[in-house]
């Protein structure tokens, strides 16, 4: 029953989603003037950016994130658990939170978490 | 009911796994995957195994993919021509296709009768969470904390290779 | 055939509270406006119907009809697909929002997680779109707002462990429940600062509104969007705060529980209230820097947050008080 009304809103939410772009692109119509397809510049021609290179530290962010998101997915089942485990779960989380930190700290050190 | 989700799911996931190998863009190839995760989902919550469903939307879907998008938009990799000696020709694919269908065809045969679906009889239902949890901080205790030296040396490497000798940033 | 008219009713019950939060999303926005023109000495919008309150419905209307544009070199699929995304991820959310003790589309017993897993999705919109727009401003303000969202999620997941080491549970009726006596906000101080500034980060709203910084990226990801694909991105923000709002009272100000009133309204009472308080915080922070923006995230409350956790369950086996 549960799974039913849940697997019904969510498709829901999809077919509304899906319906209003639909309806809009029914509703709306096709642009007036060709030079609406172009790319926005604050009125310069545009300028192509093919071999546009951004920082690496997008990417180390993100891997830090994937890291520390594996770490929450454990601390949200230990946090159930937490009073029967007693003082034996604080230890062992503490050791887990302890190695993960070191990989923070390590990134932190060389730098990694510094954006200018 | 149950059967008929099930067979939709998988056929879902066949396709999606084989979009990821086939399809050139790599920005395709990385939504296809996702697509995958998502009906991987679907899958195990099919199994009465919620848990395992959520933890696999927040860490593949929510957080693996991300990277894997991520890399792909900042190398801008979909306008580079795609390397045609990695990219198997039509007799491999063919070949593949009938693979994948000898197997569909051999599970369709050898799967068990339809009483009891294809997963084989009653679905055990699942322990509640909190037992689970307890035997994952207890039993499995060295393995737990493995896990976050693996997570570790995963983080710890990848800053490391990151980086150009000599390079401030 | 009992069986049958249930189900109906269920699926009905569903229906009207789906239209609830749609109606509450556009309405939003006109109080968002109103509010931000009183805080500015001014009126905002009051002219169509009493009061402005037909705002919304214009607006929408007007969306609708606008030109549908698709610049030529945009990915159109993506570009499609990403306000989609972005949409489905904030709203599916709320099937975990229990609005009183039972007007709710599921009581789910691993609710948290299930928000968690939908609005980590909400991240694909925004790289998507900026991505597919073929639009440097585009696609810096997406990459920008991918790493802000993901940089904010784990000290507020941190925050929600705090609070699930105190209530044992996953299932928000259960949180609810665990507050009866004292609110989590008492037990938590810390942990509810570092939940309220992390989901302003995620929302994307103004101290944090490094995504759409109008002077240095124009809007952002959302640059090459019109019409009704822009609305979808624009509902998905006020659903995103609206979000934020229901989890504050669920999780720290003790939910639908209060005297005299019944459940509905003390929980539209508080959820009101945090709303403003968003309102209130956007009227008066200026813009943070980016990278103020993503130390604040990772080298300060990160660790606090870890902190707030550790000492939260010290203080749970080891409690002070008897």
């Amino acid at each position: 029953m549960a799974g039913l009304s849940l697997v019904f809103y969510i498709g829901l939410v999809v077919a509304t989603a899906v319906g209003i772009v639909a309806v809009s692109r029914f509703l709306g119509g096709k642009p007036l003037t060709a030079a609406k397809d172009t790319p926005y510049e604050c009125g310069m021609p545009p300028v192509e950016m093919d071999n546009a290179v951004f920082p690496v530290r997008f990417y180390k962010t993100a891997l830090l994130f994937v890291v520390f998101d594996v770490e929450i997915v454990f601390l949200f089942l230990w946090a159930l658990v937490v009073r029967d485990l007693g003082w034996f779960g604080l230890v062992e989380i503490g050791v887990f939170i302890a190695i993960l930190m070191a990989a923070f700290l390590f990134a932190w050190w060389k730098g990694d978490l510094r954006w200018e | 009911m149950e059967t008929a989700i099930f067979w939709g799911l998988s056929f879902c996931a066949v396709a999606a796994a084989l979009a990821v190998v086939f399809l050139r863009q790599a920005v395709n190839g990385v939504m296809s995957l996702l697509a995958l995760m998502l009906v991987m989902a679907g899958l195990y919550l099919l199994l009465g195994a919620q848990l395992v469903a959520l933890f696999q939307l927040i860490v593949y879907a929510g957080a693996v993919l991300v990277l894997f998008v991520l890399v792909v938009m900042l190398l801008n990799l979909e306008r580079k021509p795609a390397r045609p000696l990695l990219y198997p020709g039509k007799p491999a694919v063919a070949s593949l296709l009938a693979l994948c269908g000898a197997g569909f065809a051999a599970i369709l045969r050898w799967a068990p009768p339809p009483g009891g679906g294809p997963m084989g009889g009653a679905v055990k239902p699942a322990p509640p969470i909190e037992q689970l949890a307890i035997d994952l901080f207890t039993e499995r205790l060295l393995i737990f904390e493995l896990t976050s030296v693996l997570l570790l040396a995963a983080a710890v490497g990848a800053i490391v290779m990151s980086r150009k000798a000599g390079d401030l940033s | 055939m009992k069986a049958e008219i249930g189900l109906v009713w269920r699926l009905l019950e569903v229906i009207l509270f789906f239209a609830v939060i749609m109606g509450l999303v556009a309405y939003m926005t006109l109080m968002e406006r109103r509010f931000l023109g009183f805080f500015q000495v001014r009126m905002g919008p009051n002219r169509v119907g009493p009061q402005g309150l037909l705002q919304p419905i214009a607006d929408g209307i007007k969306l609708l009809f606008k030109e549908d544009l698709t610049v030529s070199h945009a990915r159109r699929f993506y570009f499609t697909l990403a306000p989609i995304i972005s949409l489905v991820a904030i709203l599916a959310c709320f099937a975990a929002i229990p609005m009183s003790g039972r007007f709710h589309v599921a009581d789910l017993s691993l609710a948290l997680l299930y928000i968690m897993a939908f609005s980590s999705l909400g991240v694909y919109g925004v790289l998507l779109g900026g991505w597919s727009s073929g639009n440097k401003y585009s696609l810096l303000g997406g990459l920008r707002g991918a790493a802000q969202m993901v940089s904010y999620e784990i000290p507020l997941a941190l925050a929600l462990v705090g609070v699930v080491v105190l209530s044992g549970s996953l299932s928000m009726t259960e949180i609810v429940q665990a507050q009866e006596g004292r609110w989590f906000i008492l037990r938590q101080p810390l942990g509810f600062l570092i939940f309220l500034t992390a989901v302003s980060a995620e929302t994307g709203r103004t101290p944090f509104d490094l995504v759409e910084c109008e002077n240095e990226l124009v809007a952002g990801y959302q640059t090459e969007y019109s019409s009704m694909k822009f609305g979808l991105f624009y509902m998905a923000e006020y659903a995103h705060v609206l979000l934020a709002s229901c989890l504050a009272t669920h999780l720290y100000l003790g939910g639908w529980n209060g005297p005299l009133l019944p459940p509905l309204a003390w929980f539209g009472i508080k959820s009101f209230l945090v709303f403003f308080f968003f309102i209130w915080v956007r009227a008066t922070f200026p813009r943070l820097r980016y990278d103020q923006l993503m130390s604040l995230s990772w080298k300060a409350l990160m660790p606090l947050a870890l902190a707030n956790l550790l000492i939260t369950a010290a203080l749970v086996v080891y409690p002070p008080f008897g």
